[in-house]
C-alpha cells in the first residue's frame, strides 16, 4: 500500500524519492522508521495525518501522511 | 552600587537613583512594576506621561550563559494596555557594566522639536542633535553612530516608523555583529521613544566596572551545570542552532496550523519553499551564518545571517514569525523576497507581525495580489515616505489595516496581531492569545510546547480541553519570572524537560545577590509580574471581554483538522493567574 512519507530537519536525508513509498501491512510506525533507516533515538515527534502519535507502536493504513521530526524548537 | 537612570526628554535632563521600592526586581518584573506605579493607566501613550522602562535581567552581566535579554516596558499605543517588549542586542551587557538595572525615558519634549541621540557612558549622560538622521532607517544610522563612537558601543534605535509614531513600530538593538536587527518589536514602542524625539540611545560602557558577585564561587558551580543543561538538551543544544526557528515553518504545516491566506486553513502547498531547510540550504550554499547568538554569552545560537544569491547579506534575525507571516499567511513562496521583507521591517523599525499581517489585510482586502512578493515589497517601502497614507496606514499595523480595508475578519486580540500557530488547531497558545495582558502574544505561554513539540508534556492541541487551559496559565507565570531574570525565553525548553534547572538558576540569583532565592521563589515572582499587568490593564478600561479571540475563530472551521475555538469568556478567565 502507498504512504506519504517525509522526514525533516536532520533526518531529512532519510525521506524516500518522492515522498512516497509502498509498504506491506502490517507495519508499525517503528517498523517504518526502522526501514527508513532512521535511528528510533533521534526522532521525537512523528505525525500521522497531522496529528502527533505518541504510540509508535500503532500500524500504518494506506494513504497515511507522516512527518518525522527530531527534537525541535522555536518561537 | 546599582542604579536607575531617569532621562527627562523634554529638559534633556538625568538623574540617578537608588533602586527604592523596585530593588529585587529585574527585567518584566522591574518595567510592569514601574509601569503600574508611575504611568497613568488612562493616560495617552504617546502623550508626556507615558515612560519607557528598559531594564536588564537579575543575571545581566554575570557569567550565566544567555542571560543577556533586555525588557522594555510602557502603555502600548497599539495595545492600550501594559506591554513588556523583550529583545537580544548588546544593551543589556552594556548596562550590567554600568552598574544600571534600568534606563527610565520620561516626559516629552514639543512636538518639533529635533531628534536627538542620547549617549550614556560611565560619566553621566549627553544629548546629541540628531536632525540628519530625521527619517533614515536604523541600519544607516547604527552604522554611523557605530563609527562615532565606536564598534564596542550598543545601540537602540528607532526607524522612520517610530519617528511618525506608528502603532506597530518596534525599537531596535544592534546584535553582536553592529546590525540593528534584533526588535523590541511588539505593541509600538517605537512610537513612544518617537513621541519623545530620541532618535537613538547609545551605551559605551567603557571604564565600567560591572557589580560583584556576592558568592563567585558558588556562582560559577551553578554556572558550569547551566551551560550542561543548555547543551544536553537536543532543542537547545542542537535542533535551534543546526535550523533556528524556522524549522518550525514544516512542523507546523505537517501539524495541519500553519495559518496560510489570512488563517484559512493549516496547510500552504509550496511550504518547502519557505523552510528552515530551505534557508539553511541557501545559506550553505552562499555564505550567510546557519547559527548565531543574538547577545554574548548565547550558548543557544538561534538566529542566522542571510545572504542573497550573489552571496551579499540581506538580513540577521529572520525568523518564523516573519517567515510565516510574509509566507504562507500572504501566499508567498519566494524566501529571498521575504528575506528583503524581513530586512525592510527592521532599516523601518516595525514588527514583522503586525506588519506582514497589515499585508495580508491588504492582500484580502484587494489592493495588492496575494502572494505577489513584489506588490508587498513594494507596499512595505511606502512606509518610509510620512506623506503617503498608505504607507501610514500599513505601518499602523493589522487591526488598523484591516479596518481601512474593510477586513471582517481580522486576526487580532487587544489590537495586537496573532502570530504563527492558528489557535483553533493549537489550543492551549489560543487560551494565551486571548488571556496574557499583552495582547496577542505566543511567547507570553507558548503552549506549542506541550501541543505540537511534545516538550514538557504532551496535550491535545485540537481539543478544548481543561488541560489546555492550565498549560497556558502555568507557561504564562514561568514565562514572567523568566522574562524578570533576563534569561532568553528559549532556555525554557530544556527547563521545561531538566529536573534540576529551576534549582541551578536560583543558585545563580542567589550566589549574585547574597540571597537565599529557591526554585520555589520562581513561580511567585511570574504570578506577581502577571497581577501588577492585570491590575494596570483593569484601570485602563480592560474587561473579560477583551480576553477573546475574534468572532471568526468561533464561526469558521479550519481545515484540515476542522477545528473551531470553542472556550466562553468564563472558561478563559480560569487560566488567570
Amino acid at each position: 500500500m502507498r504512504i506519504d512519507v517525509k522526514c525533516f530537519a536532520t533526518l531529512r536525508g532519510f525521506t524516500p524519492d518522492g515522498g512516497q513509498m509502498d509498504v506491506v501491512p502490517p507495519l508499525t510506525l517503528s517498523g517504518l522508521l526502522e526501514k527508513l533507516g532512521v535511528p528510533e533515538k533521534e526522532v521525537r515527534l512523528v505525525f500521522v495525518n497531522g496529528k502527533n502519535e505518541s504510540h509508535w507502536s500503532r500500524e500504518v493504513q494506506a494513504d497515511d501522511r507522516i512527518g518525522i521530526f527530531p527534537p525541535v524548537g522555536g518561537g | 552600587m546599582t542604579k536607575i537612570l531617569r532621562i527627562n526628554t523634554r529638559e534633556r535632563s538625568f538623574r540617578y537613583e537608588e533602586l527604592g521600592e523596585y530593588a529585587g526586581l529585574g527585567g518584566r518584573a522591574l518595567t510592569s512594576r514601574m509601569v503600574l506605579n508611575e504611568v497613568p493607566a488612562t493616560c495617552n501613550p504617546i502623550g508626556p506621561d507615558n515612560k519607557i522602562v528598559m531594564a536588564t535581567g537579575l543575571l545581566a552581566g554575570t557569567l550565566a550563559a544567555n542571560s543577556g535579554r533586555i525588557s522594555l516596558g510602557a502603555k502600548s499605543p497599539l495595545t492600550g494596555g501594559i506591554k513588556e517588549s523583550n529583545s537580544g542586542g548588546m544593551m543589556a551587557l552594556k548596562m550590567a557594566k554600568l552598574d544600571l538595572l534600568a534606563v527610565v525615558l520620561e516626559d516629552k519634549p514639543a512636538k518639533d522639536t529635533p531628534l536627538c541621540t542620547i549617549k550614556i557612558t560611565k560619566d553621566g549622560v549627553t544629548f546629541e542633535d540628531a536632525s540628519s538622521f530625521e527619517g533614515m532607517g536604523t541600519y544607516p544610522v547604527a552604522e554611523q553612530l557605530l563609527e562615532t563612537h565606536g564598534k564596542k558601543t550598543a545601540v537602540m534605535v528607532i526607524g522612520p516608523a517610530g519617528e511618525t509614531l506608528r502603532l506597530a513600530s518596534s525599537i531596535q538593538f544592534t546584535d553582536p555583529k553592529g546590525h540593528p536587527a534584533r526588535a523590541a518589536g511588539r505593541g509600538g514602542l517605537g512610537a513612544v521613544m518617537g513621541s519623545k524625539r530620541v532618535k537613538a540611545l547609545v551605551i559605551d560602557d567603557a571604564g565600567g566596572a560591572g557589580s560583584e558577585y556576592a558568592d563567585k564561587d558558588a556562582f560559577k558551580v551553578a554556572s558550569k551545570r547551566w551551560v550542561e543543561i543548555l547543551r544536553n538538551h537536543p532543542v537547545t543544544g542542537q535542533g535551534l542552532p543546526a535550523f533556528g526557528t524556522c524549522i518550525l515553518i514544516n512542523i507546523l504545516n505537517e501539524a495541519g496550523a500553519l495559518p496560510t491566506k489570512n488563517f484559512r486553513q493549516g496547510r500552504f502547498d509550496e511550504v518547502a519553499e519557505i523552510s528552515g531547510e530551505k534557508m539553511v540550504e541557501h545559506m550553505e550554499a552562499r555564505g550567510g551564518r546557519v547559527k548565531e547568538g543574538c547577545h554574548p554569552g548565547c550558548v543557544i545560537q538561534c538566529s542566522q545571517s542571510y545572504n542573497d544569491k550573489d552571496g551579499k547579506y540581506i538580513t540577521s534575525g529572520m525568523e518564523y514569525e516573519t517567515v510565516w507571516a510574509f509566507g504562507s499567511n500572504s501566499l508567498v513562496h519566494d524566501i529571498d523576497d521575504i528575506a528583503r521583507m524581513d530586512r525592510l521591517c527592521d532599516d523601518i523599525g516595525v514588527d514583522t507581525i503586525d506588519i506582514a499581517n497589515a499585508v495580508v489585510m491588504a492582500m484580502d482586502g484587494g489592493m495588492i495580489p496575494w502572494g505577489d512578493s513584489k506588490a508587498a515589497i513594494e507596499l512595505l517601502n511606502r512606509m518610509y515616505d510620512k506623506k503617503d497614507p498608505l504607507g501610514q496606514i500599513i505601518g499602523n499595523g493589522t487591526a488598523f489595516a484591516g479596518e481601512a480595508f474593510g477586513i471582517d475578519r481580522i486576526p487580532v486580540v487587544k489590537r495586537q496581531a496573532i502570530p504563527a500557530y492558528d489557535p483553533r488547531s493549537v489550543k492551549g497558545v489560543g487560551v494565551t492569545y486571548a488571556t496574557t495582558p499583552m495582547g496577542a502574544d505566543h511567547t507570553a505561554g507558548y503552549a506549542v510546547c506541550q501541543n505540537i513539540l511534545k516538550v514538557g508534556g504532551d496535550v491535545d492541541p485540537l481539543k478544548s480541553s481543561d488541560e489546555n487551559i492550565e498549560i497556558s496559565k502555568n507557561l504564562q507565570i514561568a514565562t514572567a519570572a523568566v522574562d524578570a531574570t533576563g534569561l532568553c525565553l528559549f532556555v525554557a525548553f530544556a527547563v521545561l524537560d531538566t529536573e534540576d534547572s529551576l534549582d541551578v538558576i536560583a543558585k545563580m540569583i542567589s550566589a549574585k545577590y547574597g540571597i537565599d532565592f529557591k526554585a520555589s521563589d520562581v513561580a511567585p515572582v511570574g504570578v506577581n509580574i502577571l497581577r501588577d499587568e492585570y491590575a494596570f490593564n483593569e484601570a485602563a478600561g480592560f474587561t473579560k471581554a477583551d480576553d477573546q479571540l475574534p468572532e471568526f475563530f468561533s464561526k469558521e472551521i479550519f481545515p484540515p483538522h476542522n477545528t473551531r475555538w470553542e472556550y466562553s469568556i468564563d472558561d478563559l478567565q480560569k487560566a488567570k493567574a
